[in-house]
């Protein structure tokens, strides 16, 4: 319960700051922020657009709370998605098109996010370098890869722009009428069912979230804390590499440079916002979304950039880990414990 | 001089204080007793400034007891059982921290030169400055915190269970020291539970139960059935131990074994060591003396350098050791190694289990619960169980699949006689279904009344064994050893 107040006093007073900024750029902010809300959810495209945007969020997300509820700090929801998006797109251009050829994509991204953070787990336990560099470091790798692949061996056949050809029709991923709304939302929600199943209802899940919380107690309880850290890893590049595939088959449906635009940073924030409950991320990822939906209108209606979802981003973040601190000096009562590792 | 006047404090639902007012005259010796959760911690840490009260105050020479900053001011020092030092520096740069002032710090010298003077002003002797603190044992670091706390030349000196990890050579220089205090009119509260050396140090006893002060007088005027009685509410009983000479056969033989002095301070020097199904040995001594390397190389985390272990007459790698189901390992820091804090009482105790739901796990919690007295709900965080409470939770889990062997390092540290008692009782339990019981303690009176045999370690060398109803001047002499 305090947790869902704290996360929505940041979510509130990430707003209020975004609106503060409107303020000082010379524009009226409720009048904005309420403009800002219109472009995000004002119609059921602009409602379609945000939840497009909110489903590679909840996939990024998801591996974050994977890989933070186990205590491995894996900043590589980045490349994990990218080099998923990459080994998705040639497997369902080499497939005959068709629905088996888009289930075979996406296993294959899940594949390769996996591997991507398998290395990060590997260099962690068998060189003891930490994840939160090895994980950054291998982000610029696939960012490079991808960039090298789309201007090289995966070019267009027009060779015209440096992006690939698109995924065959038949094997992307269906779309609601003419909105860009497409069925990848359906995996993300699953996959977020699946990962509260999967930390709160399996023993496995249970020892997971033991080794994040005290690796050392959890060892002398007989779990084997190494194979649960790269398991974890494994795991948090899977899902993230499968976003990379529901985005190329759902929205993109073709690789090019910008591919990710960060969406395995701000899978940081929506996890950390969700304080790394999975469903709770589904709200958090939205949240998300409206944000870059209604800037991106703000953007087109206004001439504002559209950083400022980014900023919004940045906002709730910082006052989301103050508030983390401020639990520790408030002067008033609290009410009852919460147990933390708890299904809370 | 102090005065503290209708304290109450409740942590979530529990009331840990409900009503306190006291009033300590300067250069008294005070020892509050009680059971665990009683509220002697939680009401002394109020006085220190460390914890806010829900109703109340505390005066000390008439100013107002509001923080920790005014508790320094006025004089107030307080040694947690739990210490507060920075694991990863030395411990000069722990005692520069703290109380170097605004002095610059030159460099290392600098910050040694200044650990230095602090030394001198405590009074106390400490050795080695240049070590980290995560290399001391239990009982070096209670030392660096009390000289931290003596440097300061404290009116009233607050000492949280000083005395659970230290020997009873060690135990009888602190009361010395605390009594030379008292005569310069320092005020010393000694929160313990442990009565003898209550008495030998108190003039006058404090004793609190279910977060009330229930009786406070002179320790002259009363006997320690008296105390004993007011701790619990009701009778003390004791258990005889059980010992049978029926051949046993060995569970567990050491042979030779010794450790890399790169991985601890004091490395075990080849040690042999049987273990017998159906016996508790004990092995007693000073805190520092290889104790750590025996417990890591038995729960698998110390390589052998030399020697093997065996089980059942089967040699086994040490690593595969603390995954066996068969060898159980009660860790001396419960809160750190035992349990997992943020994790709920029936979690904590799912850990070892193959599968997991929720329904089931909290079921088998409740059995637990029950089974083991433990106060506490399965939904609830571990982390806030009482001391004894999280011991006997450890104990559940760690016992519940009847381990051929089992490893005790410090198992009543900290607990009182009714949690210790309880725990005593299980080990003997587990040793009559057949277990080997080994107990690592500093408690002689731990050792003679549970074990079967008592070996003495010292500097990584163990003694042979030892009838339990060895003197403890000769056990002492013993844990001496060499130094």
């Amino acid at each position: 319960m305090r947790r869902l107040v704290s996360a929505l006093l940041a979510a509130s007073l990430g707003l209020i700051a975004i609106g503060a900024i409107l303020g000082l750029l010379g524009h009226p902010p409720l009048h904005t922020l309420a403009r800002m809300a219109a472009g995000a959810l004002g119609s059921p495209w602009a409602l379609a657009e945000t939840l497009l945007k909110s489903v590679p969020l909840l996939f990024t997300a998801l591996a974050v709370v994977v890989a933070f509820r186990a205590g491995v700090w894996n900043i590589g929801a980045e490349g994990q998605f990218v080099v998923g998006a990459i080994a998705a797109l040639v497997v369902a251009r080499a497939l005959p098109a068709g629905s088996f050829a888009t289930a075979a994509a996406v296993a294959a991204a899940m594949l390769a996010g996996a591997a991507w953070g398998g290395i990060a787990a590997l260099l962690r336990l068998g060189r003891n370098a930490p994840e939160v560099l090895t994980t950054i470091l291998l982000n610029f790798v696939a960012l490079h890869l991808l960039g090298w692949l789309a201007g090289g061996p995966l070019q267009e056949q027009a060779r015209r722009y440096p992006q690939s050809d698109p995924v065959p029709a038949a094997t992307l991923l269906d779309t609601a009428g003419s909105t860009r709304f497409h069925a990848g939302i359906w995996i993300a929600v699953a996959a977020a069912i699946l990962v509260h199943a999967l930390l709160f209802r399996t023993a496995a899940g249970l020892r997971l979230r033991a080794v994040g919380a005290n690796p050392l107690a959890a060892r002398w309880a007989g779990v084997e804390v190494r194979r649960h850290l790269a398991g974890a890893m494994l795991l948090s590049g899977a899902i993230a590499g499968a976003g990379g595939a529901v985005e190329l088959l759902g929205v993109t449906h073709r690789l090019y440079e910008r591919f990710a635009s960060g969406a395995g940073y701000s899978g940081i924030a929506v996890a950390l916002l969700a304080q790394l409950h999975p469903i709770g991320s589904i709200a958090s990822a939205a949240f998300f979304g409206a944000l870059a939906t209604g800037a991106g209108a703000l953007q087109r209606s206004e001439g504002i950039p559209a950083a400022l979802a980014t900023f919004g981003q940045g906002a709730t973040v910082i006052v989301l880990l103050t508030l983390g601190s401020v639990r520790s000096w408030w002067p008033f009562p609290r009410p009852g414990r919460l147990a933390r590792g708890g299904e809370r | 001089m102090l005065e503290i006047r209708g304290i109450r404090k409740s942590f979530g639902e529990t009331l840990a204080v409900r009503e306190a007012s006291l009033t300590i005259p300067a250069g008294q010796a005070v020892a509050v007793v009680g059971a665990n959760g009683a509220g002697k911690t939680t009401l002394m840490e109020i006085v220190a400034g460390a914890k806010r009260a829900d109703a109340g105050e505390v005066l000390m020479e008439g100013e107002r007891v509001g923080g920790s900053g005014d508790a320094a001011r006025l004089g107030i020092r307080m040694v947690h059982q739990h210490f507060d030092l920075a694991e990863s520096m030395t411990v000069a740069e722990n005692l520069a921290l703290h109380d170097g002032g605004l002095a610059p710090l030159f460099g290392r010298r600098g910050i040694e030169r200044v650990a230095r003077e602090i030394v001198a002003r405590s009074g106390l002797a400490l050795e080695n400055l240049e070590r980290p603190v995560a290399a001391l044992s239990v009982g070096e670091a209670a030392r660096v915190e009390l000289v931290r706390a003596l440097s300061q030349r404290p009116r009233l000196l607050i000492l949280d269970e000083p005395t659970s990890v230290l020997t009873p050579r060690e135990v009888e220089d602190l009361v010395a020291l605390l009594r030379r205090l008292t005569r310069q009119n320092t005020a010393v509260v000694l929160i313990s539970h442990k009565l003898a050396e209550v008495f030998a140090f108190a003039e006058r006893i404090v004793v609190m139960r279910e977060g009330a002060v229930v009786a406070d007088g002179p320790s002259a005027a009363t006997t320690r059935e008296q105390v004993a009685r007011a701790m619990i509410g009701r009778d003390l009983r004791t258990v005889p131990p059980s010992r049978s000479d029926d051949p046993h056969p060995v569970r567990l033989r050491l042979t030779d074994l010794a450790t890399s002095p790169a991985s601890h301070r004091v490395p075990l020097r080849g040690v042999d060591l049987e273990l017998r199904a159906g016996r508790i040995s004990a092995i007693v001594g000073v805190a520092g003396n290889g104790q750590n390397a025996l417990a890591d190389a038995l729960r698998g985390l110390a390589q052998p350098s030399r020697g093997h272990i065996e089980i059942d007459g089967a040699v086994i790698a040490a690593p595969a050791l603390f995954r066996s189901r068969r060898l159980a390992h009660i860790p001396s820091d419960r809160a750190r190694e035992g349990i997992v804090r943020e994790l709920t009482v029936a979690e904590n105790l799912a850990l070892r289990a193959r599968r997991w739901s929720r329904g089931g796990a909290r079921a088998r919690a409740r059995a637990a619960i029950a089974r083991f007295g433990i106060r506490g709900t399965p939904d609830q965080a571990a982390g806030s169980l009482s001391g004894g409470n999280q011991q006997k939770l450890i104990l559940a889990r760690e016992l519940e699949r009847a381990p051929e062997v089992i490893v005790a390092s410090e198992p009543t540290r900290g607990l009182d006689f009714d949690a210790a008692r309880f725990v005593h009782e299980r080990l003997r339990a587990a040793a009559a279904a057949g277990a080997a019981v080994l107990v690592i303690t500093s408690d002689l009176d731990e050792a003679a009344s549970l074990a079967d045999e008592v070996r003495v370690i010292s500097a990584g060398s163990l003694s042979e064994p030892l009838a339990p109803d060895t003197p403890a001047a000769e056990l002492g002499l013993r844990m001496a050893g060499t130094h």
